[in-house]
């Protein structure tokens, strides 16, 4: 227990603020937790919304069906509730595995510890922390990885504030919307330091990248049509001349469960100082205009399409790649046909869309007019315009907000900021991030 | 006179190859012609889980009689060497180029290349 706080006025000593796990009401015994994993050392300075701390958290038995998909990767981590010196609850972590596994009861006071509040920190500032939940969707259980927050491979993750949720929005896309909504420090920090509600699910299928077509055919799916693409898959690997290797059920493995899975479909579980309580679909859904690849395979018999990125497929062993080859034809993906299915999700969500990069730095093109028709459909930079206009006409019809990447990349400056024409600098996320953010409270998403 | 192409400054570290050929030396390129595609590698030879490959045409903004191309399909293209000479003249004899050849350089969509590599 900290001895007393900090001078912050001549003469005055504000108190230090305590910070304890806090309340979530359930019935004691329902769930338990983890020892606490530090984010912050002691004596360390914070911002108010910094991490400082986190817990492993389950549900105990009884409430075996809540966070069934998510119940290995569950976790809170609590926020300094002002600015000022982080000093930890001495008692608060034993560490190694019993700081990874959730075994000891939730206790609702039981002590993270103290902020030494700075001189500028505001008076009336809600004493209480506030707590970010937390969860990630294993592919496979065996997928074990407890080094961090929020940490190994999840085909979904989640993250929402404890003190309330208003809206559910679902980023599906390219690596952007990782980048955008998960951020590059803690997991959904950022995003959230700049939202008061909300309730983010970031969809990652890889090696399927989620289209548009690919979210609508996953939630048209029905169970008869999984297992008929369960079994061709199975036997179509299994027949072809390569004997599959481990890597390639491990590829088909993971195709099949971003197949099978349904992200605008789907309900989710939550836990806030209210207890627990289960949301259905999302209201609001982000998606990467990039993910709208120039071509996409569609499987012969089935009909069923799947999206992948070109190093994705060279990358796969010879036995899925005979497999899609056998199988599947390759479709252009035209703008009108990108047009249609985004109108068709507008009917299920509010959409918003960041737009593409559409220009290159080393293009020089200076009459169109001149280059060959088959050149001219080729040009990746005018399929670009094409697809960023497509999202206006949407926008015009206000069945989407258009996220301007292409207008932020170009004033931030392309050479510095997206160096290889492809990755873009913690810079350009921001900037998308806050734009996303904007337009969201625009439309009462994330508005409290 | 003789012309030459050469490549524009993609960026500092980055491996240019080419891909298609589409002329060969002794063939007048009309203004519009294609003349080769190459592939643009910024991943500075590192494996990369997303490799910043692009790919890109070059098509002549003027004619010229196509003298020498000394790349094929696959070879890299350093930076400091001209792509392709050219003359205006047919049979104008070998001589140092007098200028840089007017050419769009255009980024083509590839993705369907992947899916031809073996």
């Amino acid at each position: 227990m900290p001895t007393g706080g900090r001078k912050s006025e001549p003469g005055r000593v504000r108190a230090a603020i305590p910070v304890r796990v806090g309340t979530i009401s359930l019935a004691e015994g329902r769930l338990v937790r983890s020892d606490v994993r530090w984010l912050k050392e002691d004596g360390q300075a914070c911002r108010a919304g910094d991490l400082i701390g986190y817990c492993n958290i389950a549900m105990a038995a009884g409430d075996a069906g809540a966070f069934a998909e998510e119940s290995f990767d569950l976790q809170v981590a609590f926020a300094a509730p002002v600015a000022g010196i982080f000093r930890r609850q001495a008692d608060a972590s034993r560490g190694g595995y019993i700081a990874r596994l959730a075994a000891s009861p939730w206790r609702d006071d039981q002590l993270v510890g103290h902020i030494e509040p700075a001189a500028d920190a505001p008076r009336d500032a809600d004493p209480q922390p506030r707590r970010l939940f937390l969860a990630g969707r294993r592919p496979q259980a065996i997928i074990e990885d407890r080094s961090g927050l929020l940490t190994g491979w999840h085909d979904r993750r989640r993250a929402w504030w404890g003190e309330g949720v208003d809206t559910t929005l679902i980023g599906a896309g390219t690596c952007e919307q990782d980048a955008i909504l998960r951020g590059e420090d803690m997991p959904f920090h950022a995003l959230f330091m700049a939202s008061e509600a909300g309730h983010v699910v970031l969809t990652q299928g890889e090696p399927l990248v989620p289209s548009a077509r690919i979210l609508i055919e996953r939630m048209a799916r029905t169970a008869d049509d999984v297992a008929a693409i369960r079994a061709d898959a199975i036997a179509g690997l299994a027949a072809g001349a390569a004997a599959p290797t481990a890597a390639d059920w491990l590829f088909m493995g993971a195709l099949l469960n971003g197949l099978e899975h349904s992200p605008l479909n789907e309900s989710h579980d939550l836990l806030d100082g209210g207890g627990l309580r289960r949301v259905g679909p999302a209201g609001a859904l982000c998606l990467s205009l990039g993910a709208e690849l120039p071509v996409l395979f569609r499987h012969k018999r089935l009909g069923y399409a799947i999206n992948c990125h070109g190093y994705r497929l060279v990358a796969c062993g010879v036995a899925v790649r005979q497999w899609i080859r056998t199988h599947f034809e390759m479709v252009e993906r035209t703008v009108d046909a990108v047009r249609a299915d985004y109108a068709t999700l507008a009917h299920h969500a509010r959409l918003f869309a960041v737009n593409l990069i559409s220009t290159q730095g080393h293009e020089m093109v200076r009459n169109y007019a001149m280059l060959d028709a088959q050149t001219f459909a080729q040009l990746g930079t005018v399929r670009s315009k094409r697809l960023n206009l497509m999202l206006h006409d949407l926008a015009a019809d206000d069945r989407v907000d258009i996220v301007d990447g292409d207008a932020i990349s170009a004033r931030l400056g392309m050479s510095v900021h997206l160096p290889d024409g492809t990755h873009a600098s913690g810079a350009i996320n921001a900037a998308i991030r806050a734009e996303l953010l904007a337009a969201m409270r625009a439309r009462g998403v994330f508005s409290r | 006179m003789w012309i030459a192409i050469s490549l524009p400054r993609f960026a500092e570290q980055v491996t240019v190859k080419a891909s298609r050929i589409y002329a060969t030396p002794g063939q007048w390129l009309d203004p519009g012609s294609a003349l080769l595609d190459l592939t643009v590698d910024m991943s500075v030879g590192a494996l990369r889980d997303c490799p910043p490959v692009s790919a890109c045409r070059i098509v002549m903004r003027e004619g010229a009689w196509l003298r020498a191309l000394p790349f094929g399909p696959g070879d890299e293209v350093p930076a400091d060497v001209s792509v392709a000479l050219l003359s205006t003249e047919a049979d104008e004899p070998e001589a140092a180029p007098g200028r840089d050849a007017r050419v769009t350089i255009a980024t083509i969509l590839h993705h369907a290349d992947w899916w031809t590599q073996e």
